[in-house]
């Protein structure tokens, strides 16, 4: 559980609130245009920042040193070694007893959230973007000690997104997510809202938000439909469209 | 006044992230000094003549940087002093991973780049090991689950470190390091101060310049491979 006290944003107006409290299990997006401060947070959040920071933001955390796990698009794996290898070598450091066992669940949880498949003997250097980051991400979900996971644009990743953030939580992580994506943005538990360095909004989704996510649901997967037929060299047409029409409500 | 020196090897982000230390440490009416030390050029570092403070180069130019630091250090304390600093930074490039530069009395940090790869702490030496503080930098470019078993890693090598992330570009954790480097101890003088470890034995003929390889030309204490 982490507690954030305001601060002030770029105007030097002080955030709208007077404590939020976040906790493990739940999932937290933030939104905004780039240069808002959703960077910021992250790093205030990783440094458990006091009043002395850039945004005077006060961060306190109920454990001592929360374990926090960040997951940006430009991270790469640079050691050259097998998976298994690699796996096995951060299990026994996170001192996981069975590594072997520890290492076959993980790269069967990379492998439920990508579309191409990780073998144990595969080089990590040799991975695939999409393949590399779903491996990041279920290394971080197995990791018995993180409590904090941030997630940094990950949509574009080729990865199943909607799965790793139920992943994530049934880990009972504390996730938080920046994206640009309004489906991902939506389905958060909760939602962060940044302008000008400050946070704005703090909102939980709605039942009613809830209800209406089916519909994003559907555009998103009618764009996966669109995008797998373009894969397969085919053309697309209007009728496709008159076909499968769209409700928005 | 305190000492911080800090050591590592070249482009782990030594400048730039003293840099932003330097204006944390400058807006609490703290006087700082710099000196620099380096093998053939320092030109880069004018970057800290942008902060207006007591700034200093020392070239080794033939010399091991590390003899040449031993050798200065007293010089540049007195410098330092004749300048009312209450704070001097001496920033040096530790090379071969043979050495470490750090002196008892000074507050020692060492900068290690992630992106060496989770085996190289295998290969540092006494410069992790002699360390107060370690300073690790662009961990946003390698995974996760890579920074930890670096730090791992690490902490096996010297357990009593602290460890503090970074990133030169965007000053990231910069404030959390000039607390640390401000709560140095205050010395007076460089009496009784030692080395923390030993240099290396620098005395075989190609130390004073000879530039022959055949057998007969070598001198001193040699130690040859055997195969």
């Amino acid at each position: 559980m982490i507690h954030i006290y305001p601060g002030y944003n770029k105007n030097n107006e002080q955030e709208n609130y007077e404590c939020l409290t976040l906790l493990k299990g739940s999932v937290y997006s933030i939104v905004g245009p780039t240069g808002s401060g959703k960077s910021q947070f992250f790093e205030d959040i990783e440094l458990l920042s006091d009043s002395q920071g850039v945004t005077r933001r006060v961060i306190k955390s109920d454990a001592s040193i929360p374990v926090v796990a960040h997951l940006s698009q430009k991270m790469n794996f640079m050691v050259e070694m097998s998976v298994e290898e690699f796996v096995t070598i951060h299990a026994s450091c996170l001192g996981v007893g069975d590594t072997k066992k520890h290492c076959d669940s993980v790269v069967q949880l990379a492998n439920s959230i990508t579309g191409e498949e990780i073998f144990c003997h595969d080089l990590l250097t040799k991975l695939s973007g999409g393949q590399a980051r779903s491996l990041m991400i279920a290394d971080i979900a197995m990791n018995p000690n993180s409590d904090i996971v941030l997630l940094d644009e990950i949509e574009n990743a080729g990865i199943d997104r909607l799965k790793v953030l139920k992943m994530l939580s049934d880990a009972n992580k504390m996730v938080l997510i920046v994206t640009h994506d309004p489906l991902l943005a939506l389905l958060a538990d909760f939602r962060f809202v940044f302008k000008d360095g400050g946070i704005t909004h703090f909102l939980k989704q709605t039942l009613e938000e809830k209800r209406l996510s089916k519909h994003l649901l559907q555009i998103d997967r009618k764009q996966s439909d669109i995008r797998q037929r373009l894969r397969k060299g085919m053309e697309i047409r209007e009728d496709y469209f008159n076909e499968k029409k769209i409700t928005m409500e | 006044m305190k000492i911080t020196i800090i050591g590592g090897a070249a482009s782990t982000g030594k400048t730039a992230i003293t840099l932003y230390a330097l204006r944390h440490i400058i807006t609490k009416g703290i006087k700082p000094a710099v000196v620099k030390i380096d093998c053939l050029d320092a030109s880069q570092d004018k970057v800290y003549a942008s902060l207006n403070i007591p700034f200093a180069v020392g070239l080794s130019k033939d010399l091991c940087p590390d003899h040449y630091l031993a050798t200065n250090y007293i010089g540049m304390f007195n410098w330092a002093k004749s300048k009312e600093a209450d704070l001097l930074i001496i920033e040096t490039a530790g090379l071969c991973n043979r050495c470490a530069p750090f002196i008892d009395l000074a507050f020692s940090i060492c900068s290690i780049d992630y992106t060496t790869s989770i085996n190289a702490p295998a290969k540092f030496g006494p410069i992790v090991k002699t360390a107060d503080l370690l300073l690790l930098s662009k961990g946003d470019l390698i995974s996760q689950s890579e920074r930890e078993v670096f730090n791992y890693r690490l902490k096996e090598l010297n357990p009593n470190a602290v460890v503090q992330e970074v990133n030169g570009l965007s000053g990231r954790g910069s404030k959390k390091l000039a607390d640390y480097i401000l709560k140095g101890k205050n010395i007076d003088s460089l009496d009784g101060a030692t080395l923390k470890y030993t240099m290396p034995s620098a005395t075989c003929s190609y130390c004073v310049g000879e530039r022959r390889i055949a057998e007969c030309y070598h001198h001193g204490i040699v130690n040859t491979m055997t195969f």
